[in-house]
């Protein structure tokens, strides 16, 4: 496709958002959540499969006896896809020599471990590996620091070079990888990724207070952020300019066939005063594309799905306000599937130059950890004892280069149930309603109704999804379009006991133990 | 879709004759089925009076009606022009903004008593409601323990263009543990079309402040106008002189960190893109990627229109009210702003955003201590709502007194300001502004810098000099020598 067709089409994208179509209802492929739960991987073999959350990449492809907490990452160019059809050129990270994917390869290690990432440079200028919060870094075997023959913020891998960056993870938490070099335009191209560090000093054992027999993880050093392995997520909050990436793309003579031959510029840059964010994204991905599964083939270049996917936490209490104490024991009901014994966790980091106010439905966030330490005051309580300082929030805002963890959780408060405790209004009849595509039929959690012939019914199991997105609301829009953008679902699974009340099968999910 | 004899379906003093009855309500069917039969009123289906499973504080039922459709507001009319856009050429004289909006369908009882319970207009009067929005909508609030149940009537739009049947529902955003059913997103729900009704169930167990607005094409239907302040009080009547608090926090603690106080206002912050507005009623569509607000607003007013008491858009109201009528020009941007009372007070200032800009509140002379962030308590040994958080006792404090506080878009805080005990005037008047200030581009003749939008102010009266509120939000004017209050549509007596 030569330029003009390639500005064509993207003048068509920006002029005809016609409001029927995606506009009113967003033609997401059935396959999405309801189906291919667990689809084959695409990457390389050894990535687990994995369908929805966190998932951890292998270290060194091909070197089996280098440790787990050695990665080598390539910077490269590639190409990613929008709901609405747009296709644009990205800068980012492969892990190994694997190819471009954005957002980055998760890598993951535990504290204490001794860190190796070598950067790769295949890209046509010098770029760097920026790792903000952690401390100590050696690349090349010197201090990483400033290089004011790049202006990069550390030490830079030359174009077809590499660097090599060593550290001690001294630390547990949640951090950002990014380019260093040239960042106002880099990181935006693409250059972005998580960096966890899983703490080693924590146990379920010195821990009373949490549950003992289900499988158990931490966030920090402290008991109170526990949460469950099963259900850990993670959303990198990105935004992309089409036209600086198209600019970019024609500077760098990518896919560019012109007479005579295009001259890649040795520096290309873009006037970031034309500057207008017209996509948002969570792990690389626009709704609904981040609805379906990590690896899915129809977004090759994007692994990571946003779904939080879990079902409800223990019975509510008849109030929490002002109890003394905690309705829902920890200990009880440990070893009742029916319940999550811990919150899911949410992992919040921001890769943009904005600030995005991410507002989750159903339940509040707890704000457990910030920029990868955790919110206990180790002497702010009486007579200097450690107290806690999360904070409960509807309505998460996480500022630029800031990462926030979170605990979320869902309550079937008032076990509403059609016989015995139907809930207290009268709902109109189907026919007099809008019904929604994911909508079940039922306000009962694990029934499944009939919607109108010829109506849209994606929904599997009379679950429950909530919407969690920005709100910033032109952020939920996909160039404008509302229903796209910064936005994924809290997928609410009915518990076993309810899905064999109505005969319902929601099976296809990740463990719930 | 198309009104004839617009003056008698839309206005509202009038109740409506059977003819224009069967007309209304035949442009209410488009859409839909499409006749009058086809109007689905399931108002009658009352709910039942407590479920089975509720609080163990039950306090009762409280039901009320709200209506969305279209209409025309005001906007300062010390603003200048933005051809063609504002003030936008088909507006009604006095009036220069098109707007979606939710208009209370409550009324006081028939009585005459200030202090008796409401109730719904008739039908027909609620049905001619439609056309005549209101910015922004009413103030909404149930205590702790309450049944609240809220019908959503889809009146349909008189204005804006054939082409684009809105649905609506309500979002009550930060409500804990909802079911998707009474979540009001359309996707995942129900919403209810032009001419039908939905009604919403909430079980409240937290105090605090929240928002509620509508959830089909968010992004248009929340900056269009579909947007309102909804809070939870608390039960707790334990302040020192019986005072109520704005959480359940223990009479232990310092009396400076503790919520109670000895009046409450409620506002919702928000802005105002002209360009967007006028598509909406011109039949454009909007790049929302290119969203620039012109107007920063509080309450759907901008300065100096925020510090006007409240106004009732049934003008002449059908309030037993002596009050004579506020100003034509806002008779649809009925909410107040105002923040009044008496030397020594302990004020309740409640704010919520639903801009998509963030905001930074700035109170200059008197010092904020925020108790509540995002409904939920910020005092020593708060509760944890998590399933397995800190261990009971060990959350700290992390109330902060400050003269600034900034929220983001869909936040919210509850602060507590301590009115000087010896006021030098009547009233002493502190602003209170975003400090983005919402610079508007006056009209030739405007008085003043055209400094403005987003402010409002905190007045503060000699000792006993305002009567206490009646009513959240209750603001006082004087009148004959005394004082009579004003209250935002809907806000009925405690």
């Amino acid at each position: 496709m030569g330029t003009g067709d390639r500005a064509a089409v993207m003048n068509l994208f920006r002029t005809n958002r016609v409001r029927a179509g995606i506009a009113k209802w967003w033609p997401l492929a059935v396959g999405g959540i309801l189906v291919a739960l667990l689809v084959p991987t695409t990457s390389s073999a050894s990535t687990p499969a994995v369908s929805e959350g966190v998932v951890c990449n292998s270290n060194e492809t091909g070197t089996p006896t280098a440790p787990a907490s050695s990665f080598v990452l390539t910077a490269t160019t590639g190409y990613i896809t929008t709901p609405d059809g747009n296709s644009i050129f990205m800068w980012g990270y492969g892990i190994g020599n694997g190819g471009f994917q954005y957002v980055g390869p998760i890598l993951c290690v535990n504290e204490g471990d001794t860190v190796t990432i070598t950067l790769k440079n295949a890209l046509p200028v010098p770029t760097s590996l920026n790792l903000p919060g952690i401390t100590g870094i050696k690349a090349n075997g010197s201090i990483a620091s400033y290089d004011p023959t790049t202006d990069s913020l550390t030490t830079p891998a030359p174009v077809g070079g590499s660097a090599t960056y060593t550290f001690v993870a001294d630390h547990a938490g949640t951090f950002l990888y990014e380019s260093g070099t040239n960042p106002q335009l880099q990181v935006l191209m693409g250059m972005v990724g998580a960096f966890i560090v899983r703490p080693t000093h924590i146990s379920a054992a010195l821990c009373p207070n949490d549950p003992q027999t289900v499988p158990i993880a931490f966030v920090y050093d402290d008991c109170s952020t526990a949460y469950s392995p099963n259900h850990e997520y993670m959303h990198v909050l990105t935004e992309v300019d089409p036209h600086m990436h198209h600019a970019i793309e024609l500077a760098t003579c990518t896919n560019v066939v012109t007479t005579p031959v295009c001259v890649p510029a040795t520096n290309p840059s873009y006037d970031m005063t034309n500057y207008i964010a017209r996509y948002w994204m969570i792990n690389g991905r626009s709704f609904p594309d981040d609805l379906t599964p990590n690896f899915s083939t129809s977004v090759p270049t994007q692994p990571y799905g946003a779904l939080v996917h879990i079902q409800p936490s223990c019975p509510a209490p008849d109030s929490f306000q002002g109890s003394s104490t905690i309705q829902c024991p920890n200990s009880s009901p440990t070893n009742n599937p029916d319940y999550n014994p811990l919150d899911a966790l949410v992992r919040f980091l921001n890769g943009g130059p904005v600030s995005y106010p991410f507002h989750p439905h159903g339940d509040h966030d707890s704000q457990i950890g910030l920029d990868g330490r955790v919110l206990v005051n180790p002497t702010g309580g009486a007579g200097g004892t450690s107290v806690n300082t999360s904070i409960d929030r509807f309505d998460v805002v996480v500022p630029p280069g800031q990462t926030i963890d979170v605990t979320f959780g869902w309550v079937d408060a008032q076990q509403w149930d059609p016989a015995s405790n139907p809930i207290g209004v009268a709902q109109p009849q189907t026919q007099n309603l809008i019904n929604g595509p994911y909508w079940s039929g039922s306000p009962y959690l694990g029934q499944k109704l009939p919607l109108l012939n010829g109506e849209t019914q994606w929904n599997q199991c009379g679950e429950y999804y909530h919407f969690a997105h920005s709100h910033a609301l032109f952020q939920v829009t996909n160039y404008g379009s509302p229903g796209g953008g910064m936005l994924t679902f809290i997928r609410v699974d009915p518990p076993p006991s309810l899905q064999k009340k109505y005969g319902t099968d929601c099976n296809g999910g990740m463990g719930y133990n | 879709m198309e009104v004839t004899d617009v003056g008698e379906i839309l206005d509202p003093r009038k109740p409506m004759s059977r003819r224009s009855f069967l007309k209304a309500a035949t442009v209410l069917g488009v859409g839909a089925a499409g006749s009058l039969g086809a109007l689905d009123i399931v108002s009658k289906s009352i709910a039942r009076p407590k479920p089975a499973r509720l609080l163990s504080s039950y306090t009762g039922t409280k039901e009320q009606h709200v209506a969305f459709t279209d209409g025309w507001v005001s906007m300062p009319q010390e603003a200048g022009a933005v051809p063609p856009f504002f003030p936008d050429p088909g507006a009604p004289a006095d009036r220069n903004a098109f707007v979606f909006g939710i208009r209370s369908l409550m009324k006081p009882n028939d009585t005459g008593v200030r202090t008796d319970k409401w109730q719904p207009m008739t039908e027909a009067i609620m049905f001619a409601q439609k056309g005549h929005a209101q910015l922004s909508a009413p103030i909404l609030f149930a205590d702790q323990g309450t049944q609240f149940i809220l019908h959503l009537h889809n009146l349909g739009e008189a204005f804006r263009p054939v082409g684009n049947p809105d649905n609506h529902t309500i979002h009550f955003h930060g409500f804990t543990n909802q079911i998707v059913y009474f979540d009001g997103v359309p996707d995942n729900s129900v919403a209810a079309a032009i001419g039908r009704e939905l009604i919403y169930e909430y079980i409240p167990e937290d105090p605090g402040t929240y928002m509620y607005h509508c959830h089909i094409d968010d992004v248009e239907h929340v900056h269009m106008g579909l947007y309102g302040v909804i809070f939870i009080r608390s039960n707790d009547l334990s302040g020192p002189q019986g005072q109520r608090r704005a959480f359940n926090d223990p009479s232990t603690l310092p009396l400076a960190a503790q919520s109670y106080y000895d009046r409450e206002f409620a506002m919702i912050i928000t802005e105002f893109d002209i360009h967007a507005h006028y598509n909406d009623a011109h039949n454009q569509d909007t790049d929302w990627t290119e969203y620039k607000a012109a107007f920063r607003l509080m309450n759907g007013r901008a300065y100096p229109d925020t510090i006007q008491p409240h106004f009732d858009p049934m003008l002449p109201n059908l309030l037993p009210s002596p009050l004579p009528p506020g100003p034509e020009r806002l008779r649809f941007n009925p909410n107040s702003s105002l923040i009044q009372g008496n030397a020594g007070e302990r004020i309740l200032i409640r704010v919520a955003n639903l801009g998509f800009e963030e905001h930074s509140l700035m109170l200059p002379g008197l010092p904020i201590t925020v108790v509540g962030r995002d409904a939920k308590p910020l005092y020593a040994n708060r509760p944890d709502y998590g399933v397995d958080g800190p261990v009971p006792g060990t959350r700290g404090d992390i109330q902060w007194t400050t003269n600034r506080v900034d929220l983001g878009p869909g936040e919210s805080r509850d602060m507590i300001i301590t009115l000087p005990s010896s006021p030098s005037s009547s009233p002493d008047r502190y602003p209170f502004y975003d400090r983005n200030y919402g610079f508007v581009n006056k009209n030739g003749t405007a008085t003043g810098d055209g400094y403005g939008g987003m402010r409002t102010e905190v007045q503060v009266y000699p000792h006993a000099t305002l009567p206490a509120q009646t009513r959240p939000a209750g603001v006082y004017v004087p009148n004959g020598g005394g004082w009579v209050e004003t209250w935002a549509p809907g806000t009925e007596p405690l």
